[in-house]
């Protein structure tokens, strides 16, 4: 069974291409449109990896994370940021929210699928 | 990697007609503000976006333009349309950031001259179609568009009140051509680099 994967992202067409790159490479996307939104689809749809944009209308990638990470079933699922910001501080605060990874967009397809390979295997 | 510019930054200086601060964004380069000053920027085939916030009186333009796309793939997921993704959500995001909402925010949209006959000719073609279905797909507000032809074009933006100021200039396009060569190959080499980093191992 192939592993599942929640994208969370405002924008429509980042979330088309993340999705897209994911379903290439054999993963099943489900996906939010915001933090509210991935919460409850990470409650709902029991995601093995989530992917999130830090920010978005109606609640954060940061805020969203912290409300993932006090579901049970969350507390070590993979959590990868995909954002514009490269800045340290920021950095930090996904990291103490509870976040795995940072990537710095614009992502590149490949390296995408590696970093997911490196914090969910197979 | 695109660059906020600063406050009263280098590129900025003052309008000695009517002293208002100016502020230049260059190629690959965005800002934003909410004080009343001038935002301006030369185009041949780049494309500037100026946002304006009617409500927070929050402003913001960029100058970009899309890098050659060879490789085949699906349309959605390119190199140049993830790039114009990447330069168009810096800006929003720096917008939303400030407290802008996307369905406040009304786009103005400019240039795409074809003025560059070294670079190829899809080029000016290849920018406006994204920034058209990228404001299409985010459902984005364009109050104006003023793309394509064959001119150069010089946007000068007025962040009191949103409007923008379009002159058209036929005598730069050598000068333009070797603007935007320069900074086709910059982008060329930003998109070389990936950064990511992996906190812990699960």
């Amino acid at each position: 069974m192939s592993k599942k994967i929640l994208t969370v992202d405002d924008s429509a067409s980042i979330r088309q291409m993340v999705t897209f790159t994911l379903k290439q490479a054999g993963y099943e996307v489900v996906e939010a449109e915001d933090g509210v939104q991935g919460l409850s689809k990470a409650q709902a749809e029991a995601p093995h990896l989530i992917i999130t944009d830090l920010n978005m209308p109606n609640m954060n990638g940061i805020e969203m994370i912290k409300g993932i990470r006090q579901q049970p079933q969350h507390k070590f699922t993979p959590i990868l940021m995909l954002t514009t910001e490269s800045d340290d501080s920021k950095k930090a605060e996904g990291k103490q929210a509870g976040a795995t990874g940072w990537i710095v967009k614009p992502f590149n397809p490949e390296q995408l699928i590696k970093v997911i390979q490196k914090v969910m295997p197979a | 990697m695109t660059r906020k510019l600063q406050e009263m930054s280098l590129h900025s200086y003052c309008d000695h007609v009517d002293k208002t601060v100016v502020t230049k964004v260059l190629p690959g380069e965005f800002y934003i503000t909410n004080q009343p000053q001038k935002m301006v920027t030369t185009l041949g085939s780049c494309i500037a976006v100026c946002v304006y916030d009617p409500k927070t009186q929050w402003c913001g333009m960029n100058h970009f333009m899309l890098p050659h796309s060879n490789n085949g793939e699906w349309a959605g997921n390119n190199l140049s349309t993830r790039y114009g993704n990447y330069a168009m959500e810096h800006l929003l995001n720096e917008l939303m950031k400030v407290g802008v909402q996307k369905h406040d925010m009304q786009l103005k949209i400019y240039g795409g001259g074809n003025v560059n006959e070294s670079m190829n000719n899809t080029v000016s073609e290849s920018n406006i179609q994204f920034i058209k279905s990228y404001c299409n797909m985010e459902n984005l507000k364009v109050e104006e568009e003023d793309l394509g032809g064959n001119l150069s074009r010089r946007i000068v933006f007025e962040t009191k009140n949103g409007h923008v100021i379009v002159n058209y200039i036929s005598d730069l396009e050598s000068q333009m051509a070797k603007q935007e060569q320069a900074y086709k190959q910059h982008i060329e080499q930003e998109l070389k680099q990936y950064e990511y980093e992996i906190f812990k191992q699960v």
